[in-house]
């Protein structure tokens, strides 16, 4: 079952980075995998002890929203990503109860997840008009809408030129009517502020650390491995734990150490590249990147707590300010968590997508990148030959459209993605010694 | 009129989006000193449009199975609607468009539109959200954002909306809407008297055509239509057809050919986009707006699943239809998510349903009139 193979698996990592420490990797990883272990401990107890469980998805959508009305939180492709076996997820979402099969590879594991009952069933759900439609709109749409789980839906506004007051606004009003409908809905559940303003202090103390983190990766070599580039998140144990607060600190100390000393993620840094779009999981890309000396010094996806600090869009610059926009005041606490949906660069246009990129790519000295086309990603679709046309141009760097999937790849598809990813790689370093 | 005239007449209402016909309006517009706007989704609020003295051109893809310039944009597993819209823009079909207005209908729909504008760029370009939420909130913001981007369109035009001239543009639309339902209501007939291949003909056509023109040539043909003589099909299967961007007449007639009547669609090109109207009466017609687009008929990009499976059981009964055909377009997603709910209440209901998946040209002819063909054999009506 899913959740005792995340501790067996918790458990065996930390197994594993005693006995075999990687120095390429970071030293606090261990810790990382700890907490995660005591998660999912948590986790498996508070499901058997029948706490109420929501899934409330959506950048700026109720996703800070489950600890302060009082539920347990559950995840759609946080738990997807880690199923041990992708496909028997996928074969039962599709062939049992006909979903789409050509969506992207994070979107069918967790419906698969949740319709073969191995993980809490939520008592509401709710998402925000996703720029990910499968992951962030429709797969937690049709978990509720199929097994009869109260939804709630919550709109943003398209247009990119509409980043301030009134989409502030529009996101922020329906989260009140959220927080009145979970405690209309599931019996019990009452909205504690105190809970959201901890777990908001505790993003202004992060702050800090994730902009520094992203400075740390200019220097060359890049201090972080290209396996710590792509994970997500830099806060294990959700978004109010003490315990991934501490982990930050010393991260980000370890992080400073190997800049100090000069220590690389991979022995000789001979390339930096930025992965974008999405990413395929497995150690194949990983361990190519190490044996080519290729530093992954960015995974860009647009989401996550880095990434609000690349670009200028720092969330946390003073009281006033989210991201470039000055609002002149101070934002109430739902509308800072409402405010991310505005600059999460994933799904506002292709300016949006790409400015920031570029942005990085210049600030990180990168020398190439790589545009991940996913299989069933449909949220840059479109934007490739322009990022790559942009990029190109403004940067003098390549540009490698590498398709692939993030799970479901035979053999011989990952064997030709790897050459051409290989290939490409050792063109951009010949080019570089050049 | 000769019924043979009247045919004529109908024949080419029908063929109004046809490729040869759908830029010829658009240029007729022109030479009337009107600016020509680009639509890829049919939330937009046609009225804005109008009463800022412009005319809006629903975006048709090529329609022929080309994709050799937008394969460079567009991977192949993407929504095909997408693809040969763009097609279009790469081949220089649409030259004639002053602007373009896009939406997030779904993320393919905003990649069109930023892949359209990077290659176009257009002397205007407007995104837009469209209503996904039927509540009070959606349609409170969704009027800010017609108020928006109307002003934004009157500048282009340079002839600013009034509200006189919203409100006339609302009655014109409005006169549309009016027109196409009484061709529905004909639909319900044991013998309709237009089939489903016409009836998507006129409805796209509508999209393309000036107002007045289309209003016209439908005016005089319902009179004729109310008595018009075609072949007795009263034995085959009457059939509600379901499905997203479908504009190509010729589906529907190969589905047609194998032996049913489609006597009614759920389509964003038919009947979605003709039900509600807009209230006439009102002293504010922005809102008024707001307020139809948020309730008409919605798409499965739309949140309200249930409402919206619900709407087509409520068409299947009222258009006694024997059988629903979703023709769900390959890697579109938002119906393909909606699938399994739409499966297992078509079953509850005892409504047959089979879901047949296309391309957007009308490739793979042979496969689709297989299915349909066995589809039809198991609903066992008497012929």
């Amino acid at each position: 079952m899913f959740i005792q193979d995340q501790i067996d698996n918790a458990r065996r990592r930390i197994k594993n980075i005693e006995e075999n420490p990687r120095p390429e990797y970071m030293k606090t990883n261990k810790m990382r995998y700890e907490i995660e272990l005591e998660e999912w401990i948590e986790l498996d107890a508070n499901w058997k002890a029948g706490k109420p469980f929501a899934l409330l998805t959506g950048v700026g959508g109720g996703g800070r929203l489950e600890r302060p009305l009082g539920f347990e939180a559950c995840s759609l492709s946080g738990w997807g990503d880690r199923v041990r076996n992708p496909q028997k997820y996928r074969d039962l979402a599709v062939s049992k109860f006909g979903f789409p099969d050509h969506t992207c590879d994070r979107t069918l594991p967790p419906v698969g997840l949740y319709l073969n009952g191995e993980v809490p069933i939520p008592r509401l759900v709710s998402c925000l008009h996703s720029p990910c439609g499968p992951e962030g709109m429709w797969s937690p749409m049709s978990i509720a809408k199929y097994m009869g789980i109260p939804f709630f839906e919550l709109l943003r506004l398209e247009r990119s030129e509409n980043l301030g007051e009134k989409s502030l606004r529009f996101v922020a009003e329906q989260l009140e009517q959220l927080i009145e409908f979970a405690e209309a809905t599931v019996p019990g559940i009452k909205y504690d502020e105190s809970k959201l303003l901890e777990s908001l202090e505790m993003d202004r103390q992060a702050a800090p650390y994730l902009r520094d983190l992203y400075e740390l990766r200019k220097r060359v070599p890049c201090p972080v491995a290209s396996q710590d580039a792509a994970r997500l998140g830099l806060r294990p144990g959700g978004d109010c734990n003490p315990k991934g607060m501490q982990f930050l600190k010393l991260y980000h100390e370890e992080a400073l150490e190997r800049a100090e000393k000069g220590i690389g993620g991979v022995k000789e840094e001979k390339l930096r590249i930025v992965w974008t779009s999405t990413f395929n999981y497995g150690r194949g890309t990983m361990d190519l990147l190490a044996k080519k000396g290729v530093s992954l010094v960015w995974f860009n996806n647009g989401m996550g707590p880095v990434s609000y600090c690349a670009g200028g869009l720092d969330p946390y610059a003073n009281e006033t300010t989210c991201g470039e926009i000055d609002f002149g005041r101070k934002l109430t606490p739902l509308e800072e968590i409402a405010a991310p949906h505005m600059y999460n660069t994933w799904g506002h246009g292709a300016d949006a997508w790409i400015s920031p990129l570029i942005k990085i790519c210049r600030e990180l000295k990168v020398d190439a990148v790589v545009d991940f086309m996913q299989v069933g990603c449909i949220v840059t679709k479109g934007f490739n030959k322009i990022t790559a046309d942009r990029i190109t141009k403004e940067l003098g760097i390549p540009v490698l459209g590498l398709e692939g999937r993030e799970h479901f790849m035979t053999e011989g598809e990952k064997s030709l993605m790897y050459q051409k990813l290989e290939e490409f790689l050792d063109l951009c370093i010949a080019n570089k010694k050049s | 009129m000769s019924d043979e005239k009247m045919e004529s007449r109908l024949s080419a209402l029908v063929k109004g989006n046809n490729p040869e016909n759908r830029k010829k309006h658009a240029l007729e517009a022109k030479k009337k000193g009107k600016k020509i706007i680009g639509l890829q989704c049919t939330y937009f609020p046609v009225e804005v449009i109008y009463a800022a003295g412009m005319h809006p051109w629903r975006v048709t893809g090529t329609w022929d199975a080309d994709l050799s310039r937008s394969i460079v944009y567009r991977p192949s597993d993407s929504c095909q609607y997408c693809s040969h819209a763009l097609e279009a823009v790469l081949r220089g079909d649409v030259k004639f468009l002053d602007g373009v207005i896009g939406s997030s209908w779904d993320e393919d729909r905003r990649g069109l539109f930023e892949a359209w504008c990077y290659e176009s760029k257009p002397a205007l370009s407007l995104k837009f959200t469209p209503p996904r939420n039927k509540t009070e909130v959606c349609e409170r913001y969704f009027a800010e954002e017609i108020s928006e981007i109307a002003a934004a369109l009157g500048d282009f035009s340079g002839q600013k909306m009034t509200k006189e001239s919203l409100s006339q543009a609302i009655k014109d639309c409005n006169l549309t809407r009016r027109l196409v339902l009484q061709l529905y209501e004909l639909r319900k007939r044991p013998i309709p008297p237009v089939s489903g291949a016409e009836v998507l003909g006129i409805t796209t056509a509508a999209m393309v055509m000036d107002k007045d023109e289309f209003n016209t040539e439908l005016q005089a043909l319902l009179p004729y239509l109310e008595h018009r003589q075609v072949k007795d099909k009263s034995g085959q299967p009457r059939i509600l057809i379901t499905s997203d961007m479908l504009d190509n007449p010729q589906f529907l007639e190969i589905i047609e050919n194998e032996g049913c009547q489609i006597v009614m669609d759920d389509l964003d090109t038919g009947s979605r986009y003709f039900h509600k109207l807009v209230d006439e009466y009102t002293a504010d017609p922005i809102a008024a707006l707001a307020r139809r687009y948020v309730w008409r008929p919605a798409d499965p990009s739309a949140y309200n699943w249930e409402e919206q499976i619900q709407q087509i059981i409520e068409w299947v009964k009222d258009y006694r239809a024997d059988g629903v055909i979703e023709l769900y377009e390959e890697f579109s997603p938002p119906r393909q998510w909606r699938a399994p709910l739409l499966l297992r209440e078509m079953a509850r209901q005892n409504i047959p349903l089979v879901r047949i998946g296309r391309g957007y040209d009308v490739g793979n002819v042979g496969q689709l009139s297989t299915r349909v063909g066995a589809f039809l054999e198991t609903l066992g009506v008497v012929v």
